[in-house]
């Protein structure tokens, strides 16, 4: 599916938490057109303050719409959650590439981790492994239980899911990495998306027990200025194989997915 | 109404340029725009090595602003030749202007000399402006004895029109315009991004690595405006007007200042369509570019403006 700006109806606007937003957008065939990891870059407002656009996560999808689901944190998001149900909303999408689902192997296990915003495409990812019957474990972490903005869609979910907060208010108290065995990882594909401080501690704590046979994907997030790959505002380190050299790669365009071996943490 | 529009010897099928830096190569954006309707299109400056750019953070929105810091990052000549110039070949109706930035002099007329050859490109822009980088660009744009030097070399290595992109960061911006005019430039572009800056209150240190980052979007048009009045009143070069263009209004002020055609930059990322709704909204309305463009010194001629 190339890319395409579409203005778009908005179906449903939905609050789940005080904070935590829904948004379901009109896109006919958006179950085939987008994929795990893959997001749109919204007009968040009308006027030109905020000036450029934001990047959302797809977080489930049907024959005839995506659903998005944000934070109110900024002005973005703020002048989001003023758009209302039946409004047009112009949408780039879909945007960057997607987990690589095919690489999983026979006897491979599946495991997701997910936190904060980055909840949106491994509940897709889930969900569409579901489809694949493909088995997988999802380890969800929140804040609190006050942040766990889609228990209904992840009590849904018919894989082994783990939800973790940090004050304990809900599931296992502590961060996701606590709550593990690392050492399960062998022979493992590992797909992650989080924040950042969560997708460092997953690396280090997986290279510091010295887990050799797993794979790990990460969908990185970043401050995004085109969302197309031009501007090259949010690029991230990335090993180069040939030798210890590193270049600049575009979440948006090279990513978000990248391999988290690859990845120079600055 | 018809929208062609000549920019010193080149001849536009409209007044609507992408900016350089705000459009890629011009395909990255070929799925959601067809570029082929486009005036220009000014590419990514590009240097004789390849560039890794500065460090993050490179980018921050402000109220109706974009600062950036990206440093120029961009993959090199060699990879320009390979990778850029062939496809573009099979883009006829477009022009397509290459913006050239280095280190030092030599490093743009090698750029130059190596690129001449090729029928396609039908201008290079000099990027003597860029504020993000530590060596070449700004560091000549603020000097008037090298931006003579490179304009002269670069004239004695193509027959193709050179485009100087300048300055807003500069008190004497009109100076520096009769120069690139005495050099021998064919056309001016102006003004590349406004120095600017943000402070981390908690770490009560600079935001960016590199302590200053250039400021673009709707914010700085009144800025940009002022000073295209300005040096178009004293410069008979051409001018690409650019600076926070958002809407037809903008566009014909810039024309009506004294503008040949503007670029648009910023605005590509709020909405990769807008030059194409530029060129639509613009026949709707019946302009006739040829006869905007300068009035406002037309009008008011033998008058002093005072502004």
């Amino acid at each position: 599916m190339t890319k395409q700006l579409r203005n778009c109806r908005i179906l449903a606007h939905k609050e789940l938490t005080p904070n935590n937003l829904s948004m379901q957008v009109e896109w006919l065939n958006a179950d085939q057109d987008f994929q795990p990891a893959q997001f749109v870059q919204v007009e968040t407002s009308t006027t030109l303050d905020p000036l450029i656009r934001r990047p959302f996560s797809i977080f489930d999808t049907d024959p005839y719409s995506f659903t998005i689901t944000y934070k109110k944190i900024g002005a973005g998001t703020q002048a989001l959650s003023t758009r209302k149900k039946g409004d047009t909303i112009s949408i780039i999408g879909p945007l960057g590439n997607f987990y690589p689902i095919h690489k999983i192997k026979n006897n491979q296990k599946v495991l997701i981790v997910g936190g904060g915003t980055g909840i949106a495409s491994v509940h897709y990812l889930a969900k569409v492994l579901e489809k694949k019957n493909i088995n997988y474990t999802l380890l969800i972490g929140f804040s609190r239980c006050t942040d766990i903005f889609c228990e209904p869609e992840l009590q849904d979910l018919k894989g082994e899911v783990i939800i973790t907060t940090n004050d304990g208010s809900k599931g296992k108290k502590g961060f996701v990495t606590e709550h593990f065995n690392f050492h399960d990882l062998n022979n493992s594909i590992i797909f992650i998306c989080g924040p950042e401080p969560m997708t460092r501690a997953w690396q280090k704590k997986s290279e510091l027990i010295g887990i050799q046979n797993y794979d790990i994907y990460a969908s990185l997030e970043e401050y995004m200025g085109c969302g197309l790959g031009i501007c090259n505002g949010c690029v991230v380190k990335v090993k180069i194989k040939k030798n210890d050299q590193f270049d600049f790669k575009c979440v948006c365009t090279n990513g978000p997915v990248f391999n988290l071996k690859d990845i120079i943490w600055t | 109404m018809d929208l062609k529009t000549k920019l010193g010897n080149i001849e536009l099928q409209n007044p609507l340029i992408a900016a350089s830096g705000t459009f890629g190569y011009g395909f990255e954006i070929k799925d959601i725009i067809n570029i082929e309707e486009l005036g220009a299109v000014t590419t990514k400056t590009i240097t004789l090595h390849p560039r890794l750019g500065n460090p993050l953070p490179r980018i921050l929105e402000t109220p109706a602003g974009l600062l950036n810091s990206i440093g120029l990052q961009n993959p090199g000549l060699k990879a320009f030749k390979k990778n850029i110039i062939l496809p573009w070949e099979k883009i006829k109706n477009v022009k397509m202007f290459v913006s050239v930035g280095g280190n030092d002099i030599s490093e743009y007329i090698q750029v130059i000399a190596e690129l001449d050859q090729y029928s396609r490109i039908d201008a290079f822009e000099l990027n003597i402006s860029c504020p993000n980088v530590k060596k070449g660009c700004l560091a000549i744009g603020s000097n008037p004895i090298l931006i003579e030097q490179l304009i002269t070399q670069a004239k004695s290595q193509t027959k193709k029109p050179i485009i100087v992109k300048i300055s807003p960061n500069f008190s004497n911006i009109i100076e520096t315009a009769k120069i690139t005019e005495t050099a021998g430039a064919d056309i001016l572009s102006m003004v590349n991004t406004f120095l600017g800056t943000k402070i981390d209150i908690k770490t009560k240190d600079f935001y960016f690595k590199n302590k200053v980052a250039g400021l673009s979007g709707p914010a700085i048009k009144p800025l940009a405006l002022k000073l295209l009045v300005d040096v178009a009143e004293q410069v008979k070069l051409p001018i690409i007007g650019m600076g926070g263009i958002s809407n037809t209004e903008d566009v014909l002020e810039f024309l009506i200042a004294g503008a040949s055609a503007v670029s648009i930059g910023t605005m590509n990322f709020r909405n990769p369509k807008i030059l194409l709704a530029l060129a639509n909204e613009m026949k709707k309305q019946d302009i006739n570019v040829n006869e905007i463009i300068g009035s406002l010194f037309n009008r008011k001629k033998n008058k002093t403006l005072i502004l």
